[in-house]
């Protein structure tokens, strides 16, 4: 009659597994982190005597360009789309996020090919003012500036979301009082809407920063030296592993002071705000006048950031762009597998941390969870460099012990596989799935588990009855988020690809490097498509909240 | 009552359990029997353990002691915990939990699906025939009020025909007016049922309105277990005294076996009291044992009025410190402001007296 709780030993095994899972996930980060440990060596000195000024220089002019340029986007375009009424608002909500489809290489190269000098607006400047090559000025795009105006087209989405969804969450009761105390709605905005919002627009803010630090396509194709691109010079150019961790290591130290800025204003976003129940609050309506500012205003990143480069793109495909359907459909086909079992590992690797956490919240499953999350802030570079040293090292201790002992010659088994592509990816995509599933997860009250099990069912009855169904679409969007950010995904995979494999990213990058900026747009265009899918239910999402 | 008897005729038996989180005992040495159709209440101020309590009778929780026997089954000891869904005891959750993915109809045969399919249909019927909700059959669980979902909660722990139901808090998230309707309505679906229940509350009144026998608890433990009648009448400690209804304690000195001497006057009981002459004890002095009387010859200054609608209540400081309650109705001619004296006499049924 009696049965031991078998729940307990359930939750030891997966609180045991949550931390492996966490170790092995760490792998690159300890290995990255250790090389500062290791002599400077003479490639080293080389660099910092040479390069790395400049890295460090143009990774802060870039982060601050960035910085300054996504809250002038994204605070604004929050605050209309949140506090104030005018025509076509509806549209222009979900209508912001649309950057967030396309990667920033591929708005790089789209206006590269669309402002270099060979290109139709300046062939167009020439033919109807008569000037020829150099008796001109035209903004070059391939410069810093260039590229921090790429990133921010791209990365504002992230300010937008975060903020935009603080301005909803204030109570119409702060902004009440505020105004029982004689602050009309304009200033009301400056000295309560803004500071309330604050953590979330600064959460939004490091995400953006995050996202500029691990950028490789862009600056590498605009030939700017940043971390990023000095890393793989050092590791590919150079040949120096060791020094493409040290490098990496100092890259870190900047990720480092986002992670604590990003977690800090997470902290503090619990205390804004405010769990209770809330009138909305009652909109500004705009007269016609300042609808047409707005419009504009909204409209500008829109177009910059999505409309003018996905009609470009669909333009050269259609039109100029060398096409071959089974090449193409063998990388899209490797594209499509890969991010699959990427996601399918990022969301299995979820649900044990997720539950593990869920059955058993000691500090132990806490630490594994929280670092098994801290992948999505590191730049897939820092990853690769972190996955390919141990690997190659361990393959060819392999390769070694085969050839003495059986006489049999061994491939790279690992670091030369999809296996290391694979880690590189549930490292860098775990905290997507693991926060999608978390949250699914936290929605089944404790209490609903118990009614299940006061009914007569017994745990596997309970998962099956009440967690699966519940689950199915948080576990969907997981899977597709990730298996979106995977086909994205250019630095790790150029690093860790297996030879001569490509990826849809990879190929659009190498034809872009290659100046065919034009036969890059099928592969840049599908994965923009594909891309757009998640954007299609973060906006269904905001809409359902709103209701 | 003798042992052999309790253990034939209680349909719950808790035997002297304790209840621990981590190193905090929060249910200590508690002992109770339920008989088979008792509606039983578990009341005491939040913190006091009575929702560890109910949690360990449905078996989420391991007792560190004692015994937990259901129709003269152990359940529950310190070595061996039952798990809950092998109990056949309902629950019903101060969150209410209703699955929301399933419609109403789902989530009531959610425990019952080891019958056949047309026995289902009848127990589902029949039980919203008897909450009174026929007509959502289809819908979801979001779609209806809060008394509602408490009511569908109700008839989806009853459906497997449960021995013993367990109630968390089932109205505490429910407002006053609704609480009044929904109370006594849940009585009689528990009583036509004939199911036995017990129910956790912070509320007496909702303590007197639905249940046979109440447990009062203070830190995880029972100071009495009595009917709802005995409870407020012959109070076994002073936080019993205390915690249900609206009194004071008055200091008195015994003078006979029967009889007190307080400021107030000499009380007599029916019964010895069963404290020697000449003890030092507290009388409980209920907020109806004072009256407002004209010609009495006791006064006492007023220090709070409060006004409830139909009637005042009025603090009373006798002398330093020593205060009773008095209610008067609204539209009584003689009304006292703060500080005024104000005419009071005793007149009490029994007494009830404590240690000093």
């Amino acid at each position: 009659m009696f049965s031991k709780i078998t729940a307990l030993r359930s939750a030891n095994w997966l609180s045991v597994s949550a931390l492996f899972i966490a170790l092995s996930l760490s792998l690159p980060l300890f290995v990255v982190t250790s090389s500062i440990l290791s002599p400077f060596g003479a490639t080293w000195n080389h660099l910092a005597q040479t390069v790395l000024s400049d890295y460090v220089i143009n990774s802060a002019l870039l982060m601050l360009g960035v910085a300054a340029g996504v809250l002038l986007i994204g605070v604004p375009c929050a605050w209309f789309t949140s506090v104030c009424d005018f025509k076509g608002k509806s549209i222009f909500t979900w209508a912001l996020l649309l950057p967030l489809a396309v990667p920033a290489y591929i708005v790089a190269y789209t206006y590269t090919g669309l402002l270099n000098f060979a290109g139709p607006v300046q062939s167009f400047i020439r033919e109807i003012t008569g000037l020829g090559y150099g008796e001109y000025w035209f903004f070059e795009v391939r410069s810093l500036g260039g590229a921090t105006l790429m990133l921010i087209l791209v990365l504002y989405p992230y300010v937008y979301l975060l903020a935009r969804a603080a301005f909803l969450e204030q109570s119409s009761n702060s902004l009440e009082v505020c105004r029982t105390l004689g602050h009309n709605r304009y200033r009301a905005f400056f000295h309560l809407s803004l500071p309330m919002a604050r953590p979330a627009i600064i959460a939004g803010l490091t995400l953006a920063l995050m996202e500029t630090l691990a950028d490789y396509g862009t600056v590498q194709y605009f030939g700017i030296s940043t971390f990023t691109t000095g890393i793989f010079r050092t590791f590919y150019g150079l040949g120096d592993a060791s020094a493409a961790a040290q490098l990496a290591s100092l890259l870190l130290t900047f990720v480092a002071f986002l992670i604590i800025l990003e977690r800090y204003s997470r902290r503090q976003l619990k205390y804004h705000s405010s769990s209770e129940q809330r009138a909305a609050p009652e909109l500004i309506k705009l007269n016609k006048r300042h609808s047409v500012y707005v419009w504009l205003y909204c409209l500008t990143p829109i177009s910059l950031g999505f409309l003018i480069p996905a009609t470009v793109l669909g333009y050269w495909t259609v039109t100029e762009a060398v096409f071959e359907a089974s090449a193409f459909f063998s990388l899209a086909w490797n594209s499509f597998y890969l991010a699959f079992s990427a996601a399918l590992i990022a969301v299995l690797l979820s649900l044990v941390l997720a539950y593990a956490k869920r059955l058993q919240n000691s500090p132990l499953v806490d630490f594994s969870v929280n670092s098994a999350g801290l992948g999505y802030a590191l730049p897939g570079t820092i990853i690769a460099i972190g996955i390919i040293i141990p690997l190659a090292w361990f393959d060819h201790r392999l390769i070694d012990l085969f050839e003495r002992w059986f006489d049999i010659e061994l491939g790279l088994l690992f670091s030369g596989t999809l296996f290391a592509l694979l880690f590189a990816y549930t490292v860098r995509f775990l905290a997507v799935s693991l926060g999608a599933v978390q949250s699914g997860l936290g929605k089944i009250k404790p209490n609903i588990d118990n009614a299940a099990k006061s009914l007569g069912n017994t745990n596997s009855q309970v998962l099956k009855n009440i967690h699966i169904p519940l689950m199915r679409s948080s576990l969907l969007t997981a899977l597709l988020i990730v298996f979106v950010d995977v086909l994205k995904e250019l630095p790790a995979t150029l690093i860790l690809r297996p030879f001569n494999f490509n990826t849809l990213a990879v190929h659009a990058f190498e034809l872009a490097s290659d100046e065919r900026l034009i036969d890059a747009a099928p592969a840049s265009l599908m994965i923009v498509a594909v891309g757009l899918l998640p954007v299609i239910l973060l906006s269904q999402s905001i809409s359902k909240r709103k209701e | 009552m003798n042992h052999a008897q309790k253990i034939t005729t209680a349909l719950l038996d808790i035997d002297a359990i304790s209840v621990s989180y981590a190193q905090r005992q929060v249910v200590h040495n508690v002992s109770l029997q339920l008989l088979p159709g008792e509606v039983g209440c578990l009341l005491g101020p939040s913190g006091c353990g009575k929702s560890t309590l109910l949690r360990a009778i449905a078996g989420f929780e391991s007792i560190r002691s004692g015994a937990i026997s259901l129709n003269s089954e152990m359940i529950s000891n310190p070595q061996s915990t039952l798990p809950p869904e092998k109990r056949n005891i309902g629950m019903v959750f101060q969150d209410i939990s209703l699955f929301p993915h399933l419609t109403i109809e789902d989530n009531i045969r959610f425990g019952i699906k080891h019958l056949s399919k047309d026995s289902q249909f009848k127990r589902t019927q029949q039980l919203l025939s008897l909450v009174g909700l026929e007509d959502y059959t289809k819908s979801y669980p979001h779609q209806l009020s809060g008394g509602q979902q408490q009511r569908i909660a109700i008839a989806r722990a009853l459906a497997p025909k449960p021995q013993l139901i367990l109630l968390d808090e089932p109205f505490s998230g429910l407002d006053a007016k609704l609480k009044e309707s929904l109370v006594p309505q849940i009585r009689s679906i528990l009583k036509q049922e004939q199911v036995s229940a017990i129910l956790v509350s912070h509320d007496q009144n909702e303590a007197f309105a639905i249940a046979d026998k109440i447990a009062i608890m203070d830190r995880g433990e029972i100071h009495q277990w009595d009917t709802a009648y005995n409870s407020y009448h012959q109070p076994a400690t002073k936080f019993s005294a205390s915690f249900v209804g609206r009194s004071k304690f008055l200091p008195a000195k015994t003078t006979c076996d029967t009889c007190i001497e307080t400021v107030l006057g000499n009380l007599r009981s029916d019964e010895p009291h069963g404290y020697p002459a000449q003890s030092e004890v507290d009388v409980l002095v209920r907020i109806d044992d004072v009256q407002h009387d004209l010609n009495a010859e006791h006064r006492a200054t007023v220090r709070k009025k409060n006004f409830h609608g139909s009637y005042f209540t009025y603090e009373l400081e006798l002398t330093d410190g020593v205060t009773v309650l008095c209610s008067t109705p609204a539209h009584a001619a003689q009304q006292y402001e703060k500080g005024d004296q104000f005419p009071l006499k005793l007149s009490m049924e029994h007494l009830v007296l404590f240690d000093r």
